[in-house]
């Protein structure tokens, strides 16, 4: 499938936008700079989608993944590694450094809060540039198992993947926000704002 | 201000929240939590509060349906919104069921004077 290049821009702009505001909502939680990469966009097929994410079902992360439907379909994810998400967590709860929090209550709904905070930030940037809504399920919390289903997709759907990589200066932690929309949603938003069709 | 109630899933938000409301002077014994909508209705009914910061995406019935349940009972009440949902339809639909404001999240400690300032503002006519 071949997708414009005037196309890519505008979805490449949003991705932008969305990530940046989401590393302010980041940077106000853990009063520290969040530095990012320059976000890629990629277009995958179903059986690649799970391919690229397989790579990331790995022990040695955490994933916070955040469904959301409505005139926009699709889930963020924000993946830290395992001992950077510990990390997150020490800062934000102020431990001291001696203390090593392990995955309990407070601690999952504390990850639970730093994802969603982080994928709404990008989706919610993404609908108020396309005049659009989406409604949002709750954050799961997943650390080694199948990041996402999906099974009960449709073969022949194509998944715009924006991915940014961000670190925590500072505290030496790095990690992913990947917001993965299916392209023919996204497209027909896209024609829209470029042509008002 | 009399009361104030502080809803949210997240704990820590909560506890950050509080944090900075007594850092600005506020009495701990003046403020009040509820972790999901049905206690925030609940408790509201029970203590009355004058200011409410209300997340939006919380289990059960959430915030938009807690708020316009206050707002019924509660004209009074100075109700914000705190969510990262921050989408424009999302924020008109909240100011149309009744919130007085709708603060992004992360919360800070300017956000958290901007919406009392804007609180104080409404009391002082």
């Amino acid at each position: 499938m071949e997708i414009l290049d005037e196309k890519k821009d505008v979805l490449q702009e949003m991705i932008n936008t969305g990530i940046g505001k989401a590393a302010v909502s980041f940077s106000d939680m853990l009063h520290k700079e969040i530095k990012l990469s320059v976000p890629t966009l990629l277009f995958y097929s179903l059986n690649e989608l799970d391919a690229y994410l397989g790579k990331m079902r790995n022990n040695e992360y955490v994933n916070v993944i955040q469904c959301f439907s409505g005139e926009m379909t699709g889930r963020g994810i924000v993946s830290f590694p395992l001992i950077g998400g510990k990390t997150i967590i020490s800062t934000l709860m102020e431990y001291p450094d001696s203390c090593e929090p392990d995955f309990g209550g407070m601690e999952r709904e504390l990850i639970a809060e730093v994802g969603n905070v982080i994928i709404s930030a990008v989706g919610s940037s993404i609908c108020n540039m396309a005049e659009i809504e989406t409604f949002y399920q709750m954050p799961e919390i997943e650390f080694s198992s199948r990041i996402i289903t999906t099974d009960s997709e449709s073969a022949d759907n194509i998944y715009c993947v924006g991915e940014g990589e961000f670190a925590v200066e500072g505290i030496n932690i790095e990690g992913k926000i990947l917001f993965i929309i299916t392209y023919s949603e996204i497209e027909v938003i896209i024609n829209k704002l470029l042509y008002g069709v | 201000m009399k009361k104030i109630l502080l809803v949210d899933d997240s704990r820590f938000v909560r506890i950050t929240t509080k944090r900075l409301l007594i850092e600005m002077g506020y009495d701990e014994s003046i403020i009040y939590e509820a972790s999901t909508g049905e206690e925030a209705i609940s408790l509201h009914d029970e203590i009355r509060p004058d200011f409410i910061l209300l997340d939006l995406l919380m289990p059960g019935i959430g915030g938009e349906e807690a708020l316009k349940a206050i707002r019924a009972k509660d004209q009074d009440c100075f109700i914000s919104i705190l969510s990262s949902n921050f989408q424009k339809p999302v924020q008109d639909r909240m100011l149309k069921s009744g919130a007085n404001m709708f603060v992004e999240k992360t919360i800070t400690i300017d956000k958290l004077k901007e919406v009392l300032d804007r609180y104080e503002s409404t009391r002082t006519i």
